[in-house]
């Protein structure tokens, strides 16, 4: 494969909202006080206490430096994150506590994470003009092997339902919105809601770029981290997707506006060693969402010298 | 409490002047960064940090096969690596440096970790170290070591992995069990993370093959300091390999 022909693949594997719109809104995301953060995790611990008959009214707050953490009785934990307003509910099972009787069909799995949905009034947690849509079931399984090399079946120890948040028709990317993670018998391991709110305030209504030129620059993006190597990205890059939508940052990070990006999964692949990337490049001329940067290593003192 | 140490490898400008197709990565070390402020905030202590052409192989060699990690990741109790990664046909973990000291690659057929030293857990945020096809190929490394965490397919680096580090920190200082704070730190559940945790059982967990999940390590182990840490199982006393991994 060329080049031109990695950017035409890369192009035709375009996910989200196809076709991709020539014009959408960058919107303005809700920044909460401290006040407000401890008001909306009460509610979300009193709505999932009561959905499950939880223990979680005793409630031990301890305000850090970038999130709140909030112990409950029998291990049960929150935590809340002051930047993005997301939280997470843990309520304390071992992981190989509970587990699941067999493994299940994945129809029936999704349908359990659904009804738990329902129970959680998930769905109330969007505004008008928003929606969250099932996106994907994960299962985390366990297994063993003796001496002798006999293997024992796999064992379902959890179930993750992860969830997408739109706003409009375009999906918000990134970590799951929600994540419900289910134990045997569907009991509620743990409840994770990472959504920013919008305020509903349209900032710019932007023309979008068409996705070959996204193509081109997660291209470049990728020639970069390949520097001086001796084989063509192209030889080696394997495309799997390019998603248009918006994009939500990691849970501690601040971020002003939702807007349009295209983010591209690839993977290098048939050489020693294994790489893999998700690249994001602004889907419009102007970037309205700045990008967090690669970190570089805190100085220490120099290692010892032979 | 812990003692931790931490290697993070972000370019690979000399691997590839030697001819390894390999490319550089972007947040190494906001993952680096963040389970060691993670873990310092928390009371552990940071042995060592190294970072890019600091990271050698042979800091995770066994000092018995020319190595010397005796010195360094054997004389922590838990070890954080980021680098690319992948596995051998018999099952061993590869993993490439920025230099050859002495070489560029490391492979696990050459680790025995936690015998007469410290190591209980290491955790390689790299591609594919584990073969779930094949998980025993591993059990050499576990000499006393507890829990291998690792990937069994790719593990992506992209700004919606960036915080992957101080998520896993958060996990095993706020007493998840260490199993369950690498598949859950290093999982959004969006991105194609492939996490895998493998450990070492006895014959009481073997059981005739009627596994006793509850007396393994992966749902038993702790960082020090945040709840029950099993003792070591020395080699000997070894019945069993189990593994727990997150798939989708």
């Amino acid at each position: 494969m060329n080049d031109k022909m990695l950017i035409e693949q890369m192009t035709s594997s375009v996910e989200g909202v196809p076709p991709v719109p020539p014009r959408a809104e960058v919107i303005a995301v809700r920044q909460h006080s401290l006040d407000e953060l401890e008001q909306r995790a009460r509610s979300f611990l009193d709505a999932t206490g009561e959905a499950f008959s939880l223990p979680l009214n005793h409630r031990d707050w301890v305000v850090q430096n970038d999130q709140t953490l909030i112990r409950m009785p029998f291990g049960a934990r929150a935590v809340v994150y002051h930047a993005s307003g997301a939280m997470k509910l843990v309520i304390g099972l071992k992981p190989m506590e509970l587990i699941f009787n067999k493994l299940e069909e994945r129809e029936k799995l999704v349908e359990l994470v659904k009804e738990t949905a329902e129970r959680l009034k998930l769905y109330d947690l969007v505004k008008q003009n928003e929606t969250l849509r099932f996106e994907r079931l994960w299962q985390i399984k366990a297994a063993a092997a003796d001496r002798k090399s006999q293997t024992v079946e796999p064992v379902l120890c959890r179930v993750v339902g992860a969830y997408r948040h739109f706003v409009g028709e375009l999906p918000v990317w990134g970590a799951a919105s929600v994540a419900v993670k289910l134990a045997g018998e569907g009991v509620l391991d743990s409840l994770t809601v990472q959504m920013r709110e919008s305020t509903g305030e349209v900032i710019d209504r932007v023309e979008i770029l068409r996705p070959e030129q996204a193509a081109r620059q997660v291209f470049l993006q990728l020639s970069r981290l390949m520097g001086q190597s001796k084989i063509p990205v192209s030889e080696v890059a394997k495309p799997r997707t390019l998603r248009f939508g918006y994009l939500s940052l990691p849970k501690r990070k601040t971020q002003r506006v939702l807007a349009p990006v295209y983010i591209a999964e690839i993977e290098i692949e048939g050489q020693e060693v294994s790489q893999a990337y998700v690249l994001v490049t602004p889907a419009t001329e102007k970037t309205y969402l700045p990008l967090p940067n690669g970190s570089e290593a805190p100085p220490t003192p120099l290692r010892r010298t032979e | 409490m812990a003692t931790f140490g931490v290697e993070g490898i972000r370019y690979f400008s000399n691997a590839r002047a030697a001819g390894i197709s390999v490319s550089d990565l972007t947040y190494t070390f906001n993952r680096c960064n963040g389970f060691d402020s993670k873990l310092q905030s928390a009371g552990h202590t940071r042995a060592f940090y190294f970072a890019n052409t600091n990271c050698w192989e042979t800091d995770i060699r066994d000092s018995d096969r020319g190595g010397d990690d005796v010195h360094w990741v054997d004389n922590v109790d838990i070890f954080w690596i980021e680098t690319h990664g992948n596995h051998t046909t018999d099952g061993q973990a590869v993993m490439v440096y920025d230099t050859p000291h002495t070489n560029w690659f490391t492979y696990s057929g050459q680790w025995e970790l936690g015998e007469n030293w410290n190591a209980e857990w290491i955790m390689a945020y790299s591609c594919s170290t584990v073969d779930r096809n094949n998980v025993s190929g591993l059990w050499n490394i576990f000499a006393g070591m507890h829990i291998y965490c690792g990937a069994w397919d790719s593990m992506y680096d992209g700004t919606t992995t960036d915080e992957c580090g101080e998520d896993v920190g958060d996990n095993l200082t706020d007493g998840d069990t260490i199993s369950e704070s690498w598949i859950d730190g290093v999982s959004d559940w969006w991105v194609d993370n492939h996490p895998i945790t493998v450990c070492v059982g006895d014959a009481a967990t073997w059981n005739g093959g009627n596994i006793q999940w509850d007396r393994s390590y992966l749902n038993r182990d702790h960082l020090w300091g945040h709840g029950n840490v099993d003792p070591d199982l020395p080699p000997a006393q070894q019945a069993c390999i189990l593994w727990r991994w997150a798939e989708g």
